[in-house]
């Protein structure tokens, strides 16, 4: 071994063996003087969201139990939000949406519209009012597979925020008039899945 | 340039601490990002496809049923809050199977509303006929879409028609 290497080995190997020592020697410190402090409290914060109260809802099927040809059949979900903690605030997406029977000429035709509604406005089978969600961009007839649907966060609970924060959603289907005439009735069930995520203030 | 076996040490050793240095940073860095979300889901009941519903204010009725030999004419009109209708099917009500009268036996209005059943002797094919002395009922559904295949409609409330013994009337309501 070249004698200038073996020195520079030698230096870092002990550059270690001091940092090692010191940090045991300052846990071994002989003199130590210490003042009592008052606890400090550490606030991990908390969030919630469920869909018409509940974390798994199901919508009745009084309310969405057949979608006909041509017609939309609208129905309206409500979004909870909560925050607890200093600078929380939470953003609201659709994750994705899942069909059972998912390459079956209903499910793969089935058409979505989703609308975030404000106070007034109702959730309706014609002219719709509120900010289109999905699909997202063009015209406010323009519609999208109801599979596969999603909606990128936006704001939804506030930081500073200390009560339930609701966003009704109204969602409507449809099925095209080009639809095959095999979809009648066959038959398929949605699962939306939404996300409340904590953001940095 | 050839290391010697000290050199490659030292080197090694560097690249060790330069290695630890980076996961570390990188462990530092995955928890600042780390981020609470909360989850909610809402299933919807098990949905089916259908047709479009005949409206509560659509109706069948017979624009002509008296003194007629048995060839009334059953006009079905409805408003329609979707698809235009592509033809209407006559059937009896207890045989959905075979109508009794389909597109194109009859005439279907500019505006799709309205569409007329002419009855007919039996003995002209492509009719429908009631037969002297029988009574049944009858309905109407609407098709949509592709006339080749079409969707139907839920069927409409049920209409009876009536022929004397003889033939020569035909009533209904």
């Amino acid at each position: 071994m070249a004698r200038g290497t073996a020195n520079r080995v030698a230096v870092v190997l002990v550059g270690v063996v001091v940092l090692l020592v010191a940090g045991i020697t300052a846990a071994g410190a002989l003199w130590r003087t210490s003042l009592p402090l008052d606890a400090g409290i550490a606030d991990s914060g908390s969030m919630s969201l469920a869909v018409n109260g509940t974390t798994s809802y199901t919508v009745p099927g009084t309310a969405l139990s057949t979608i006909a040809l041509g017609s939309v059949s609208p129905v309206e979900l409500t979004l909870q939000g909560t925050v607890a903690g200093k600078n929380a605030a939470q953003t609201l997406s659709l994750d994705g949406v899942t069909a059972t029977n998912p390459a079956n000429a209903f499910a793969s035709n089935l058409q979505l519209q989703i609308y975030a509604l404000s106070t007034g406005q109702s959730c309706v089978s014609g002219t719709q009012a509120g900010v289109k969600l999905y699909p997202a961009g063009g015209a406010t007839t323009s519609t999208g597979l109801a599979q596969g649907a999603t909606f990128r966060a936006r704001p939804f609970v506030a930081r500073g925020t200390t009560t339930v924060v609701n966003q009704r959603l109204c969602l409507r289907f449809s099925l095209p008039t080009s639809t095959p005439s095999t979809a009648q009735n066959q038959t398929t069930q949605l699962t939306f899945l939404f996300s409340g995520n904590q953001v940095r203030p | 340039m050839i290391l010697s076996r000290s050199e490659r040490a030292f080197t090694a050793t560097v690249a060790l601490i330069c290695a630890l240095l980076a996961v570390n940073s990188l462990g530092v860095a995955e928890s600042a990002a780390a981020l609470w979300r909360a989850q909610a889901s809402a299933v919807t009941g098990t949905l089916t496809a259908r047709g479009p519903q005949l409206p509560p204010s659509g109706n069948a009725t017979w624009a002509t049923c008296t003194n007629q030999r048995p060839e009334g004419t059953l006009v079905w009109t409805g408003v329609w809050t979707g698809p235009t209708p592509v033809g209407y099917r006559l059937y009896k009500s207890t045989e959905q199977g075979v109508p009794l009268s389909t597109t194109p036996d009859a005439v279907l209005d500019a505006t799709g509303t309205s569409y007329t059943f002419k009855p007919k002797p039996a003995n002209q094919s492509g009719f429908w006929a009631v037969p002297a002395g029988t009574q049944f009922n009858v309905i109407v559904v609407a098709l949509f879409g592709d006339p080749a295949s079409p969707w139907t409609s839920a069927p409409s409330r049920r209409q009876s028609i009536s022929a004397n013994a003889d033939g020569s009337e035909a009533h209904c309501g």
